[in-house]
């Protein structure tokens, strides 16, 4: 295989070096396609001394959050949140808070970017509401909703609301686009970002969330902004209620691009929960009743460059019925129903929701239209609509304020439907993740740029850092380099890259690294993730373990056998670094490569078994889990994949 | 009791099933999880009231529900029955002791809500005593509200606590006028501590059933 396995104590110390350096801004944008031509102008290719003198690569891994909601979001305050945009960027930050339950709650240590996402539709309503806003309380209708809230008829309330939104028939004073009162909404959403925002030390992104869900199937999308409050404010947000909205994708985009035009500045947008779509959100055939064309795929391809694989509502990296020969896919899966769980969900679905699969066909849509709609990075995010991303296993703050900590929320129900049958419990919700993104610089400027070019990757709720290089000439003695980036760039793409041109006789090579998150777990073991469109135009894909540790056998087929092991002890929710490794490093060299077919390789760095949020639940309430509740789980990251696509 | 926690969820599927675009769904929407949210809406921080009961049920200072969680509707359905059967007799007992508490000073309506049911009661002065409307649809709108629980009451009509260490523990929160507020309060802090052995023969009772 061509690989080997080292231990990476001096990479570690220059990775954690880098994070403590001041930050500085990048002398060269780094916006583009991260190819060979683009890094040979950022690293010089003659260094003095020091090594690090004159680099210009990023170093910095930058942990955040891309979609988390506040009270400004209808459903968010319907369920009791009352953490505002503010809150939920000084929690971020590392402040000590008061939950929306009345705890004290801090981050293990702050994150390094947020991204307050509240829902498009409404944003503001229930604050305003409840605030006693007197244009909208001169109406019979917002009259009453208040008068049955206050009144102990808060069910009925939530209820007619939501029908008279469904049905277009909202009071005077509601906040749609173009109302003073949504005006303000979103005016106090970019405030806090700039309030907020440092340079150098923590990045407050404007933004929202853009959620089509028409018969329940979610099709929702973060729109994130490069740009600054005095940009954003020169447009007020896409809704998905006609006539000022849609809730077709396709309209969002010319949304996106409408508004570049307006403010002058980038925007982006990040899908998720495919899994909840029913076979929506990644379509081969057509979508909202047109056949997939050139268009679509190109507009696709421009405006969503990431793709939210993990978050509280389920993991959506791969899928035991679609791949399994994959003994890690069965992981924190919501694959039940579609988003309100109208519908249950069929086996037929599963193909158009879940990453892996998209990946793979975006391959084959390349090969049929010439753009692949699916070419994009990972990341994770919360989608906690609580104010706070408190996604770590022990200190996890729950989707909604009622699902904050509480003995409850081991054996409550979260959804029943039993018409579909459909039921889904509070244990369910996944306490993950966060998105992790290589940029130069941590600003607005940086980290966006570094979300266009795809240099990102997921993780399920810890800090691990991990490197992803491919190039056609990497070779085992790379593995012993101390400062993997330097030779990852100088010989290579990032995660996120491309490759294309094969040189006669080579296959690609890549140089793939981990290190433990300093306050979590060892690692189990690196696998890369390689799919392809075979000579026959059929999609494939294979799972290859690279590293492991603990000085296990990677077999000929290319895996290990052999379990890491498990030191997790449920009574005491605890375990120990007692097994595993802290760090891995490899190159690994595709022992099937044909030139001639498109491929993608992307990492999947696997921890050792640790106690889930539900058993740290069980021993702080002394509260018996339900049959069949996951007690323990393998965190892991996903890196942005890495293209091969053949010359012409 | 539970009606009311239920009531949502028929009416969420008949939105759903009726074509309505719910375009504000982040999920799953559990019916009493919503009402549990407008509540804190209405009366905020209500939420935070919800935390200091667990909070005081793990410190051993109110009682816990040791009963796991039923199995099957039915009997959940059963539970319930007889916990809103037990529940509606200690309001009641509880109303005796605070229209014993009343001493001519005037005392506006006023309300407690139970989170965990979400269950409603009224109480209104009538004369020289206090009316009270079990399972009430909801406050009067000039009601006082006092957000609580029913392991609080019972623990105050056990004379374990005393309603000025419920208000300090964050177990009994007042909204309204500042004036209407402060008047329930000094009259719920004139209710005599005691009556455990009432309490006691009534639990037997309750057992019983």
């Amino acid at each position: 295989m061509g690989s080997i396995t080292m231990r990476w104590s001096a990479v570690a110390t220059v990775l954690a070096g880098s994070l403590l350096l001041p930050a500085f801004v990048a002398a060269q944008s780094d916006v583009g396609t991260a190819d060979k031509a683009t890094l040979e102008k950022v690293y010089p290719s003659k260094p003095g001394y020091s090594p690090y003198a004159g680099r210009n690569f990023p170093t910095l891994p930058l942990f955040g959050d891309t979609h988390l909601h506040t009270a400004f979001s209808m459903d968010a305050g319907a369920f009791g949140a009352r953490l505002t945009p503010k809150d939920a960027y000084r929690f971020a930050r590392g402040e000590q808070i008061v939950s929306n339950t009345g705890q004290p709650v801090k981050l293990s240590r702050p994150l390094d970017f947020l991204v307050v996402a509240d829902h498009s539709d409404g944003m503001g309503f229930f604050p305003q509401l409840m605030g006693g806003d007197q244009e909208l309380l001169a109406t019979a209708q917002g009259r009453k909703w208040y008068d049955e809230i206050r009144g102990g008829k808060g069910a009925e309330a939530a209820m007619d609301i939501i029908i008279s939104f469904g049905k277009g028939q909202l009071p005077k004073g509601f906040p749609t686009p173009g109302t003073t009162a949504y005006r303000n909404a979103w005016q106090e959403t970019i405030k806090a970002a700039e309030a907020y925002n440092e340079p150098g030390r923590f990045t407050a992104f404007i933004g929202y969330e853009w959620t089509s869900n028409t018969g329940g199937n979610n099709l929702h999308r973060n729109v994130i902004f490069r740009g600054n409050g005095a940009q954003a404010s020169l447009v007020e947000p896409f809704t998905t209620l006609p006539p000022l909205g849609s809730d077709n994708p396709v309209d969002l985009w010319k949304w996106m691009a409408a508004t570049e035009q307006k403010i002058g500045s980038e925007v982006l947008a990040i899908a998720h929960n495919g899994n909840l779509s029913n076979g929506r959100m990644f379509p081969v055939v057509e979508a909202f009743g047109r056949k997939l064309d050139k268009e679509y795929v190109q507009t696709r391809a421009r405006w969503e460059p990431l793709y939210e694989v993990t978050q509280t509502k389920g993991t959506g990296e791969a899928h035991p019925f679609l791949s399994p020969n994959d003994e890690f896919a069965n992981f924190e899966l919501w694959d039940k129903g579609n988003l309100d769980g109208s519908v249950a969900k069929a086996k037929d679905m599963l193909e158009f929701e879940y990453a892996r699969a998209a990946l793979k066909n975006g391959l084959k849509l390349e090969a049929q239209l010439g753009v692949n709609p699916y070419k994009f990075g990972l990341i994770g995010s919360s989608d906690a609509h609580t104010g706070l991303a408190a996604m770590e296993e022990d200190n996890f703050f729950g989707k909604t304020a009622p699902q904050e900590p509480s003995p409850e929320r081991m054996t409550k129900a979260f959804f029943n439907n039993p018409t579909t049958g459909v039921k889904v419990m509070d244990w369910e919700v996944g306490a993950s993740g966060y998105a992790a993104v290589w940029a130069t610089a941590n600003t607005r400027e940086a980290i966006f740029d570094a979300m266009k070019r795809r240099e990102t990757y997921a993780t399920t709720g810890p800090r691990m850092i991990v490197r992803f290089f491919g190039g056609w000439d990497f070779a085992p003695a790379d593995a012993n380099n101390r400062l993997p980036a330097a030779v990852g760039y100088t010989k290579g793409v990032p995660m996120g890259g491309d490759l294309s041109n094969a040189p006669q006789g080579k296959s690609p090579t890549f140089l793939v690294a981990a290190l433990k998150d300093p306050f979590g777990a060892n690692l189990d073991r690196i696998q890369v993730v390689k799919g392809w469109l075979d000579k026959d135009g059929r999609t494939q894909e294979r799972i290859h373990d690279v590293a492991v540790t603990g000085g296990r056998r990677i077999e000929a087929d290319g895996r290990c056998k052999t379990p890491v092991g498990n030191t997790v002890d449920l009574e005491s929710a605890t375990w120990t670094n007692t097994i595993g490794g802290p760090e891995l490093i490899t190159v690994w060299k595709d022992p099937e490569f044909d030139a001639r077919q498109r491929a993608f390789y992307y990492a999947r760095v696997i921890e050792i078994p640790t106690p889930r949020w539900t058993a740290y639940d069980a021993k702080r309430f002394g509260v018996k889990p339900l049959p069949g509740t996951t007690m323990v789980l393998q965190e892991r990251a996903y890196t942005a994949p890495i293209w091969y696509t053949p010359g012409t | 009791m539970k009606s009311i926690n239920l009531a949502l969820g028929p009416l969420l599927l008949a939105a759903v099933l009726a074509g309505v675009p719910v375009a504000q769904a982040c999920g799953y929407h559990d019916p009493s999880s919503v009402n549990l949210g407008m509540l804190n809406l209405a009366y905020p921080d209500t939420l935070h009231v919800r935390t200091a009961v667990w909070m005081a049920q793990l410190d051993g200072v109110i009682s816990r529900d040791e009963q796991p969680a039923a199995g099957d509707p039915q009997t959940a359905t059963i539970r319930a029955m007889f916990r809103l059967r037990e529940t509606s007799l200690r309001l009641g007992w509880f109303r005796d002791r605070i229209g014993a508490a009343l001493d001519g000073r005037p005392v506006p309506a006023f309300s407690i809500v139970l989170i965990g049911p979400m269950l409603w009661t009224r109480f209104e002065p009538a004369g020289d005593t206090l009316a009270m409307t079990a399972h009430a649809a909801g406050p009067g709108s000039e009601d006082v509200v006092i957000v609580t629980d029913a392991p609080v009451v019972a623990a105050l009509l056990e004379g374990r606590l005393t309603p000025q260490q419920a208000r300090s523990l964050g177990l009994v929160r007042f909204y309204g006028a500042p004036q209407n507020v402060a008047d329930v309060a000094s009259l719920l802090d004139r209710v005599e501590p005691g009556g455990a052995r009432r309490m006691s023969q009534h639990n037997q009772a309750v057992e019983a059933n």
